[in-house]
């Protein structure tokens, strides 16, 4: 991976490939995650999805993607450890499957330029009937979000799960904040996100990096002292359990969520390690949880493990019949018991690498994948190449498996149960 | 072999029947990592009645297709799925209204998995204790979809739509219906559906296509397989009375969905896919992000971008449907039955519309052609044995005037329907 400094803060990688029939260019703003920020930083990105001083609403923003042969441009905010991310992502056919597109390359970058640096706003605020549109918009979407049972269980449990204030909040904002916000504060963190967030962009594609640096010269790109990002977050393990149960109506499966701490510092060489029990435990179809819990013993439609190296936690969530959480709870603890044990067999742990070897080469086929991979390496400054990947997963040892699974600590426990 | 080039996107599909039947399509993409692999039987939920030969006629359940599905994977003394987590293949399944689908993606042992792929498709094991142990595994995959809101509002439109139809009814099924499968239902169902000439198998991605059509000929060559006749009895379609339905549930804001109803003959081959593309642009140029009527919406919040429109042609069962999340939704259904009303003035003089979007439908259409799962699955090849270039190129053909007769087919004496699912 090449990275080339634009200027100071500003950094530029281009990845040229013929293999897809598709050209990418995501522009990633980087700050510290701050629970006042986030509500302000995912309005901006609705408001800079939707107008700018040219396209003015969007039935112009759509009118103009459908003249760059039904490109996409979307913005989207993300959390990664204790940094906060505003996403502007653009996909576009590649001109060479396409008739008279000599154009299409420069005006799709002038296009996002447009979008990113020259909002809808007059130098104090956004425009105020926009703002208070997409400000019910991003207020609807937030409610909206927990009509989805399990995702409403994931983001209870987080917020039982983590003792810093803005680990607990969603990276897309709280609903009572953005109801707050006025036009002049989201265009202060606009300001704030523009002149001092680290900005990282990539381009993917059939380009090569002369034609993005003649490309680029157009935008106004200005640098910047580098922020402190932190991509890792860490608290240390607790005593006791937090827990918490809600009822719901009209719902008939109860949703079960645990919340667990690894042990284990983000550079530690044992994530590897970390990767591999995970999807021993819960990770893959082939996991304990999977083939123990639902299909053999028939506890739970579906359940799940995901481990997080951002954050060092290990979430389960699973949806049952109410009936059955005390029996799955005390079954998924076995299942812990059994790795810590190494109660699993060498043909197990060989499928489940197998499968973790196959799933990252085939990431190389997703230019989606590809772009949020350069995007984490830029972050975490850290590089492993394809061929190390691929050894160091396939060096896991049973035994360090267990090792590790007992570095396991339950935290935290949501349970969503239906009312009556 | 026959080989069909696609120049403009620098494809080629080569198609193979074999001795027994199967028929075989390979798409070789030697600048990919991993082949996707995927077989095919055109019975899905919609497949409620069949005859085998000259014998008795038989009545599927709701629900058998997709119960077949999970239940094919168990063998009497193996997992078929932990054997491709053994190859490092992911494997999956689907059921949807027309076809059944087993898949598996791989980066290595290819051949191995194929020949898997083909091996436990091609060998059923059902018994009355694996087939009671599904039922209740499926009994809460129902649960967990009648938990969500926005599958409860689709079937909800589809049950006021076509009450009472095999399309009204979860692919899943109810905890009743799947009570009455038995084994032998389902070894008929396999005699039928899943004997070699009824089976389409698809390979896309890196791969050396003669390498692995030796390699599935030796494969079904090694096996015997009985020629059945099949007969399959369409349900009629339903009458549809109520022009709207309300449902309580509890979400934040009330979810709507509306449809159309297009009656009369179903479209086939081409002809039914430029149709599709057409009701596609069609929708678009009325209804589109991109339009005066969608920013008047947005504007008065009556509309957000949760707003979408689709077209569905399934056998007898043609539909457009509307979903959106608002509580404007006497608003919402006055604007869009005037937009249907007004749909010639609207139409007219719009050529230039037509071709920006039909440039830019291609474009899409280009940028899909990234993704092997979407080479193999997003055409209509099951149901109209159209792949996804052709689908492409076909929109190259597509004129104004299809716009027309399409949007004519449809809005001319068009009765909307609403379903409601609010507190």
């Amino acid at each position: 991976m090449k990275k080339i400094q634009l200027k100071s803060g500003v950094n530029l990688v281009v990845l040229p490939t013929t293999q897809f029939k598709t050209l990418h260019i995501a522009v990633d703003f980087a700050a510290p995650l701050q629970t006042d920020s986030v509500s302000s930083r995912s309005l901006l990105s609705y408001l800079t999805a939707v107008s700018s001083k040219i396209y003015r609403n969007q039935q112009a923003v759509a009118q103009k993607t459908i003249d760059l042969y039904g490109a996409q441009y979307e913005t989207d905010v993300m959390r990664f450890g204790q940094t906060h991310h505003v996403r502007y992502s653009m996909q576009l056919p590649a001109p060479v499957y396409l008739e008279n597109t000599s154009y299409l390359l420069h005006d799709a970058f002038s296009f996002l330029r447009e979008m990113i640096f020259n909002p809808l706003a007059d130098g104090a605020q956004f425009d105020q009937e926009t703002f208070e549109k997409e400000r019910q918009s991003l207020v609807n979407e937030l409610s909206s979000l927990m009509d989805d049972k399990r995702r409403y269980a994931v983001t209870k449990l987080r917020q039982l799960t983590y003792t810093t204030p803005e680990m607990r909040v969603l990276s897309s904002g709280v609903v009572a904040d953005v109801a707050k916000l006025t036009a002049s504060d989201v265009y202060d963190a606009y300001q704030d996100m523009i002149n001092h967030d680290t900005m990282n962009i990539i381009v993917f594609g059939d380009i090569d990096e002369m034609q993005v640096l003649s490309e680029l010269e157009y935008w106004p790109l200005k640098q910047r002292e580098p922020r402190q990002l932190k991509p890792f977050y860490r608290q240390p393990v607790h005593t006791s359990v937090d827990e918490l149960s809600e009822k719901q109506p009209d719902i008939n499966q109860a949703i079960l969520t645990l919340g667990y701490h690894l042990n284990l510092s983000p550079d530690d060489p044992r994530r590897f390690v970390a990767l591999v029990f995970n999807t021993l435990f819960g990770g893959s179809p082939l996991s304990k949880l999977f083939t123990n819990v639902r299909e053999k013993e028939s506890l739970a439609y579906s359940i799940y493990s995901r481990w997080q190296n951002d954050t060092g936690f290990i979430t389960v969530a699973a949806g049952l019949d109410k009936a059955k959480i005390a029996q799955t709870e005390s079954m998924i603890a076995e299942q812990i018991a059994d790795i810590q044990n190494g109660n699993f067999s060498e043909e197990t742990l060989a499928a489940i690498k197998t499968s973790l070897i196959n799933d990252y080469l085939s990431q190389q086929d997703s230019p989606a994948s590809e772009i949020e991979l350069v995007f984490s390496r830029l972050l975490t400054q850290r590089e492993t190449p394809v061929a190390q990947w691929v050894a160091e997963v396939s060096a896991v040892t049973p035994v360090q498996v267990a090792e590790l699974a007992q570095q396991l600590t339950l935290q935290s426990r949501f349970i969503l149960l239906p009312k009556g | 072999m026959i080989e069909k080039n696609y120049k403009q996107f620098k494809e080629k599909v080569i198609t193979e029947t074999l001795a027994n039947g199967l028929k075989v399509i390979m798409i070789p993409k030697r600048n990919y990592h991993k082949t996707f692999a995927v077989i095919t039987t055109p019975f899905g939920s919609l497949d409620r009645q069949f005859q085998i030969n000259d014998e008795a006629p038989i009545t599927v359940p709701a629900g058998t297709a997709h119960f077949l599905e999970h239940k094919l994977f168990e063998k009497e003394h193996s997992d078929a799925f932990t054997r491709f987590g053994e190859l490092g293949a992911d494997a999956n399944a689907f059921t949807n209204a027309f076809q059944t689908s087993y898949l598996f993606s791989t980066t290595q042992n290819l051949k191995l998995a194929v020949t898997h792929l083909l091996d436990f498709v091609q060998t059923p094991y059902f018994s009355d204790q694996t087939i009671a142990k599904e039922q209740g595994i499926i009994g809460q995959e129902i649960q967990m979809y009648d938990d969500d809101a926005n599958w409860a509002v689709y079937m909800g439109l589809l049950q006021l739509l076509y009450p009472d139809s095999p399309l009204a009814e979860d692919i899943a099924g109810t905890k009743q219906s799947i009570s009455k499968i038995t084994p032998q239902l389902l070894y008929s169902i396999h005699r039928a559906f899943y004997q070699p000439n009824q089976l389409t198998l698809q390979l896309v991605g890196c791969f050396d296509p003669v390498e692995a059509l030796s390699v599935i000929r030796a494969n079904q060559e090694s096996k015997q397989f009985e020629n059945v006749a099949v007969t399959r009895f369409e349900a009629p379609i339903t009458v549809s009375r109520k022009k709207e339905v309300i449902q309580s549930f509890d979400v934040s804001r009330p979810k709507i969905a509306l449809g159309i109803r297009l009656e009369g003959t179903q479209l086939t081959g081409s002809e039914a896919t430029k149709f599709i593309l057409a009701t596609d642009i069609l929708a678009d140029m009325l209804f589109g992000e991109q339009t005066d009527w969608y920013q008047n919406l947005y504007n008065k919040g009556i509309i957000d971008t949760e707003f979408t429109t689709s077209f569905d042609l399934l056998h007898g069962y043609q539909f457009v449907s509307f979903f959106s999340e608002t509580t404007e939704y006497e608003l919402l259904t006055k604007a869009i039955s005037n937009q249907m009303a007004s749909y010639e003035d609207v139409l007219s003089r719009q050529e230039e519309t037509f071709e920006a979007l039909r440039r830019a439908t291609l474009g899409e259409g280009i940028q899909r052609l990234n993704s092997l799962e979407s080479i193999a699955l997003r055409g209509d090849d099951t149901l109209f044995g159209t792949n996804l270039f052709d689908k492409v190129m076909l929109l190259q053909e597509l004129t104004y005037n299809d716009i027309l007769e399409s949007a004519k087919k449809i809005y001319q004496n068009a009765t909307l329907k609403r379903f409601i699912l609010k507190k």
